[in-house]
């Protein structure tokens, strides 16, 4: 599979997903003009992971400092769409890090832990 | 024993043996007369006849038998008397002869002692004497003083041996012989330090030089032993293997004792002395003086080896100018200055100390030509390693002196250098007397490449040199010049084949460049162009006029100018935008400057079109915004039913995705902080569908309570937007706070889809939290959703209730760039119990600007403040 790797700017996140060295990551800062384009690419990348044999054990991190509500609708779908990879047998773990000031974001991840079937790591960092 | 003591002096006092056989006879007479006539009173005395019988007679009485014991006690006195006198005369006899027989042999020693003859004091006499300890003394003293003689003559001629000889191979025989001669040895060998290893230089037996070759390891065989231990060694037993040499007059003698000494200087070895004797026994004072020699001869022989290897620097300075005569003027008269010297040396070696010092200065001198030469000069063996270089490699390799490199390091050198480096010496080799040059890159301490040339030439054969002898440049800015001559050109093709007018003109307003564009701009031929004036050309009289503006504007202050300038061209009009870039001399003088034109024209066009397009679209946003702003609640709208309330409502954009939503029916009042998702445009759209839906949903019916609202909205939303409907992915929602208030009954109906309601009562806040759950979004399958909560709270006159988006606690900016947080909502909210509605309208309006800063806005803001 070829490697996602976009650098991230101040509307939108970094993204890595890169299978064959498990690197699976959304950081930074996501605020899109228009959510859909920004992620459609991802979301057929995660699909097309699926499809074509997951490793035995995906890492998910996410790490992001702001995300509007458009962007967490659109995590959801991927946080779901791992849920299916969860379902199909494989090892599934989302890393979700949060700043020490900043509960809202844990409150998210937690909402997001409360509504899909994947395990959850919380991962507290500072500045 | 007194028995037998009593016995002795018996014998010795009542020895009759004195007393002669005369005097014994006419002792007994006198004894028998005297007797007689005691008797012959006593029988007188008693009157009595004298005859036998009487004499029994008055033996009777005890009277007269002490009387005739007295008699004979007197006469046994006298034998007693005359012995005692005897012993004595005899003892003092005894006496005198030995004190007579001492001081003879006293004064025998003492004679002796005159004469010193010691050996013969010991024959005479065995009894102890002071005289003798004297004797013995003077003699210990005189033998020391004999070894200390004995050493101080042998250390004068070994001296002078060493003084005489100068060449190591003269003094090394001439030393062993000495050696041997002085201490009665018959063979030795003597061996230098070289290379680690013991080589004899020089062996001497029985009175003649010997030719034998021999050579230990240090550490091998009894000589490596000593070597290794830096300490003398004495046997007297000789190994079976041991080295002799037959004397050819004693048949194969073999020696029976063994002397091999270090030669040192302070704790360095210098070489080794190995000396054999028939004697099986030496006297210590010869091995005294072996170990002074040690040091003697070792300080010797580091000298000797020191004027070696001066005169072997010598040589090869020598050597060394007649190598670099081939090269340097300079260094000709440097090299006949060492010729001199040489000459002078060899001359005197008294004055070799002075010459050396004229040859170091001569040297100093030749470095320091050598240090500071604009090229150097390397000497490579055939086998590549490097003989010599000049010191002034460091310099040019842009090394500090100390610094130890060589200018052709690998470590330092390209790949690519270093293989022609490898080619040029393959071809060099193989080619004598051949020549060749070569560029190879280099690396500077600093970093810096350098780019040197090197000239190698074969002179394996020359005797001076034995070496591939390569002479080296720095040519970094031959290269660099190269290079930019290279550059030039190369712009000057760029600028040939350009699409934009390229001028340049000297600070007299003369045009001393014109590229190909410039001549078809203007219809003119370059050479028609250039040469002239700017102001005598026939063209737009606008750019004439421009380009001496500019002129003048850059002679002031030197800074290069952008402007645009409409200009008449054989095709119409055009805009051009005019880059004036000053140009200046090597010594910061102002030269010229360059002019670039670029066409502009369509770049313009498209400008104008995307400025008209844009204005329609904004006009467009604008129109939008004021359909948005009318449906809308103001603040003063809230304030005809709740005097002491606000709408802080900050858009990101100029339509809004977040809207306050306010109704009244009958006493009921309807507020609600939406936030749809999105912003701009798209937020707006769907903010419209949130405001009806909620109308209508509370049109119909009075009693639902504000969960029941919320779960109508959703379906509203997801029916709206057609998100039951498979393959629609539909994402958007909304994200609200909404409260139902009941003035009468002083009740609130809260629900809340993800946002939350903070209730301040008297300066204390109370949070309800909203349900984590959105409105819209298309439903999970396999996912029970959850429920919206409701709470009824009943409140007090005066509590403050504050609903709002997430836009303001999302916000970033402050000092470390972080979001804004609920918790400062809360922080500000709670500050003082007395704090007015009026205060936090103008507290979370000014702290949110000052808040964001520089900081692009993220969300659309909205907080809606009311109290009841």
């Amino acid at each position: 599979m070829e490697v996602i790797n976009i650098q991230g700017t101040d509307d939108t996140p970094n993204v890595i997903l890169d299978k064959d060295n498990g690197k699976f990551e959304i950081s930074g800062r996501s605020l899109p003009e228009d959510v859909n384009q920004f992620y459609q690419p991802i979301l057929d990348w995660i699909d097309a992971y699926a499809e074509g044999g997951p490793n035995e054990e995906t890492r998910f991190n996410f790490k992001l400092e702001y995300f509007n509500t458009a962007s967490s609708k659109i995590i959801l779908d991927i946080l779901l769409k791992f849920e299916e990879i969860v379902e199909s047998g494989k090892n599934v773990r989302i890393i979700w890090h949060y700043h020490e000031e900043e509960e809202d974001m844990l409150e998210a991840g937690e909402e997001y832990a409360d509504i899909v079937e994947i395990p959850f790591e919380y991962e507290v960092y500072t500045d | 024993m007194p028995a037998k003591r009593i016995s002795k002096y018996i014998r010795d006092y009542l020895n009759f043996a004195l007393i002669k056989e005369h005097e014994k006879f006419f002792i007994t007479v006198f004894l028998m007369v005297i007797y007689l006539v005691i008797w012959a009173g006593f029988i007188d005395f008693m009157r009595l006849p004298f005859s036998m019988k009487t004499i029994v007679k008055i033996h009777t009485t005890w009277l007269v038998w002490l009387v005739d014991f007295l008699v004979a006690c007197v006469s046994l006195g006298a034998v007693i008397f005359i012995n005692h006198d005897r012993n004595i005369k005899n003892k003092q006899k005894k006496e005198l002869a030995k004190l007579k027989s001492q001081l003879e042999s006293n004064h025998q020693v003492a004679e002796l002692i005159r004469k010193g003859e010691y050996n013969k004091i010991m024959h005479i006499t065995d009894h102890h004497s002071s005289l003798l300890d004297l004797a013995k003394n003077l003699m210990e003293t005189n033998q020391k003083e004999e070894a200390v003689k004995w050493i101080t003559k042998g250390k004068d001629i070994i001296n002078e041996v060493l003084r005489k000889y100068r060449k190591i191979d003269e003094l090394s025989i001439e030393i062993i012989k000495a050696i041997i001669q002085y201490t009665d040895a018959i063979q030795g060998a003597f061996y230098l330090l070289e290379n680690d290893k013991l080589v004899s230089r020089a062996t001497y037996a029985f009175n003649r030089q010997r030719f034998v070759k021999q050579e230990f390891e240090v550490g091998r065989g009894l000589v490596g032993q000593v070597a290794y231990e830096k300490a003398m060694i004495y046997r007297t037993e000789i190994p079976d293997d041991y080295f002799t040499v037959t004397s050819g007059l004693l048949n194969d003698v073999k020696p029976k004792s063994l002397l091999i000494l270090p030669l040192m200087q302070e704790d360095e070895l210098q070489g080794v002395v190995e000396v054999a004797f028939l004697q099986d026994h030496i006297p210590s004072y010869k091995l005294d003086f072996a170990e002074e020699l040690s040091s003697m001869i070792g300080r010797t022989i580091y000298a000797q080896k020191i004027n070696a290897r001066t005169e072997v620097l010598l040589k090869e300075s020598q050597e060394m100018t007649v190598t670099l005569q081939r090269n340097e003027e300079k260094l000709k008269e440097n090299a006949r200055e060492m010729m001199i010297a040489q000459e002078e040396l060899e001359q005197s070696n008294e004055l070799l100390e002075s010459k050396i010092q004229e040859v170091e200065n001569g040297q100093k001198r030749m470095v320091a030509l050598l240090t500071n030469a604009s090229e150097f000069i390397s000497i490579y063996n055939e086998d590549q390693q490097l003989v010599f270089e000049s010191p002034s490699v460091k310099r040019i390799l842009g090394y500090a002196d100390d610094e130890n490199i060589v200018g052709m390091d690998p470590e330092l050198m390209t790949p690519k250098g270093y293989k022609t480096i490898n080619k040029l010496f393959e071809y060099l080799k193989q080619t004598p007397g051949g020549e060749s040059v070569a560029q190879y890159a280099y690396l500077k301490k600093s970093g810096e490449k350098l780019f040197l040339e090197t000239k190698g030439k074969n002179l394996l054969h020359d005797p001076a040199i034995k070496g591939i002898i390569f002479n080296t440049q720095d040519i970094t800015e031959r290269i660099r010049a190269e290079k930019e001559e290279r550059m030039k050109s190369r712009m000057q093709s760029l600028s040939e084949n350009s699409p934009d007018m390229i001028i340049r003109i000297n600070t007299t307003g003369k045009l001393v460049y014109a590229n190909p564009v410039v001549s078809e701009f203007m219809g003119l031929s370059i050479q028609e162009i250039t040469k002239k004036r700017i102001n005598d050309l026939h063209i737009d009289e606008r750019f004439i006029e421009f380009i001496n503006n500019v002129l003048k504007e850059i002679k002031n202050n030197e800074e290069q100018i952008i402007d645009e300038l409409e200009i008449a061209a054989p095709e119409g009009s055009k805009i051009m935008q005019i880059k004036a870039i000053p140009e200046h001399s090597e010594d910061n003088v102002l030269e010229s400057i360059l002019f670039v034109a670029h066409d502009m024209t369509e770049i313009k066009m498209i400008e104008q079109e995307i400025k008209e397009k844009n204005k329609k679209i904004s006009d467009s946003i604008n129109y939008a915004q004021r359909i948005q702003t009318s449906i809308l609640p103001d603040t003063s709208f809230i304030q005809r039913h709740f005097p002491r309330s606000f709408i802080f409502y900050r858009p990101k954009d100029v339509v809004s995705g977040d809207f306050p939503w306010f109704v009244k029916k009958d006493e009921t009042f309807y507020v609600a902080a939406v936030d749809c998702t999105g912003h701009g445009v798209p937020g707006a759209l769907l903010s419209f569908i949130g405001y009806f839906l909620l109308n209508n949903i509370v049109n119909i019916d009075d009693n639902f309570n504000a969960a029941k609202i919320l779960d109508l909205l959703h379906e509203g939303v997801r029916t709206t937007l057609k998100q039951n409907e498979e393959g629609n992915n539909g994402r958007d929602g909304m994200d609200l706070a909404l409260c139902k208030i009941n003035k009468e009954n002083k009740t609130i109906q809260y629900a809340g889809a993800h946002n939350p309601l903070y209730l301040l009562r008297k300066g204390k806040l109370i949070e309800y939290k909203g349900s984590r759950k959105g409105i819209g979004g298309k439903p999970l399958l396999k996912k029970k959703e959850k429920e919206f909560e409701n709470h009824e709270i009943a409140y007090e006159e005066g509590d403050k209730i504050f609903i709002f988006s997430d836009g303001l606690p999302d916000q970033l900016g402050g000092e470390r760039r972080r979001k804004y947080q609920s918790k400062r909502i809360r922080e500000a909210l709670t500050e003082r119990e007395d704090l007015s509605m009026a205060h936090f309208e103008r507290h979370f309006s000014s702290d949110f600007y000052e808040w964001m800063g520089k900081e692009k806005q993220v969300d659309d803001v909205l907080l809606i403040g009311i109290e009841l």
